[in-house]
């Protein structure tokens, strides 16, 4: 008994440490190897408590392993585009102006009251109000009103209602993405133009986003990141 | 990114531990087959205070690697080895038997300890 709760205890610790380690996005919203991470670590947690018989170690070595396996996929993630989209997928547009993709909803073995429900629950009521609507790799619906249907700004009140697309991702982490710079009708000269207004380099900027508009906008790395 | 590092840091020192203890747990059966090696030996040749000296040792010998090894083995395998152990002696001071089958039973019990633990596809899956 009194090994059971010292164990007990040192397992509790290692969790917590575990949990901690991976960051704070593992409470809240978790991408899939994250949940993976999460399943095992509980089910490896339970056995390690459940037979006294079997060394500590057989416990506390997979579940350090697994920790630091996930620190590491989570940066190659961050590094490489192709290897986070292996992994944790992509977000799928399913509504777009108003018009929901059935084949897209198909491929995600979702059903309409899926889709109805997430979208009530940001208050929603009629899928022809959305702009946009997006499954993110969570499983999350995230929606984009149009523009009649959006609360109003500062913005809005002064100037002219557009019915618009979110702002495309430019660049990311350093990265130009050609589809965002397609999307957002950027071209090659108008791009450097920017960066050359913005005294900048592509590697130099962290996150550039733009509308249709050619309303950009860019956070710079900072040092040492 | 010092996470990243302790990470690395931490699966090196898994791999490591790994590694050690498979050479600590081959290290000690070769150990202890020795030992069991020269007890039939001396059962062979009839000096049996010389194989209840050396079965005797074995048993001590043995409890203080069963508390190594019970880091990375599981306690009923090591039980079982420390009760066969312990039969040695009386079953060569009563004359039985027994004793070739206990010791080779102890000896299969060894092997098996660092042979499960050893990376083979048929012990992965």
């Amino acid at each position: 008994m009194t090994i059971m709760v010292i164990r007990t205890f040192i397992l509790y610790i290692v969790v917590i440490f575990s949990v901690r380690f991976m960051g704070k996005r593992q409470i809240g919203q978790m991408q899939p190897t994250e949940l993976v991470i999460t399943i095992l670590i509980s089910n490896i947690a339970t056995i390690s408590l459940e037979n006294t018989d079997a060394p500590l170690t057989t416990g506390i070595v997979p579940i350090l392993f697994l920790i630091s396996v996930e620190v590491i996929m989570s940066i190659i993630t961050l590094r490489y585009q192709t290897f986070r989209n292996l992994v944790s997928g992509t977000p799928q547009i399913i509504i777009k102006n108003g018009t929901l993709d059935q084949k897209k909803l198909k491929a995600l073995r979702m059903s309409i009251d899926d889709v109805l429900e997430a979208l009530r629950e940001i208050n929603i009521f009629d899928i022809s109000e959305v702009q946009f609507a997006i499954v993110e790799t969570n499983g999350k619906i995230s929606a984009y009103q149009k523009a009649p249907y959006r609360n109003v700004t500062q913005n809005d009140i002064n100037g002219i209602m557009h019915n618009c697309d979110p702002p495309y991702i430019i660049i990311n982490d350093g990265k130009l993405l050609p589809k965002g710079q397609y999307a957002a009708g950027i071209t090659v000269k108008k791009l450097e133009k920017i960066l050359k207004e913005n005294k900048t380099r592509t590697q130099d900027i962290f996150l550039m986003t733009s509308d249709r508009f050619g309303n950009y906008n860019i956070i710079k790395k900072q040092k040492g990141c | 990114m010092s996470r990243v590092y302790i990470s690395f840091a931490i699966i090196i020192s898994i791999i490591i531990i790994s590694i050690s203890s498979l050479s600590m747990m081959k290290h000690e059966y070769e150990r202890f087959d020795i030992l069991i090696t020269e007890i039939e030996t001396h059962i062979g040749k009839d000096e049996f205070s010389e194989a209840i000296e050396k079965s005797e040792l074995l048993s001590s010998q043995w409890i203080s690697s069963a508390k190594k090894l019970s880091f990375f083995v599981n306690n009923t395998t090591l039980d079982e080895i420390t009760d066969s152990s312990a039969k040695i002696t009386p079953l060569i001071r009563s004359d039985s038997d027994e004793i070739i089958a206990e010791t080779e039973f102890l000896k299969k019990r060894l092997k098996r300890i660092y042979s499960r633990d050893m990376p083979y596809v048929y012990n992965i899956f």
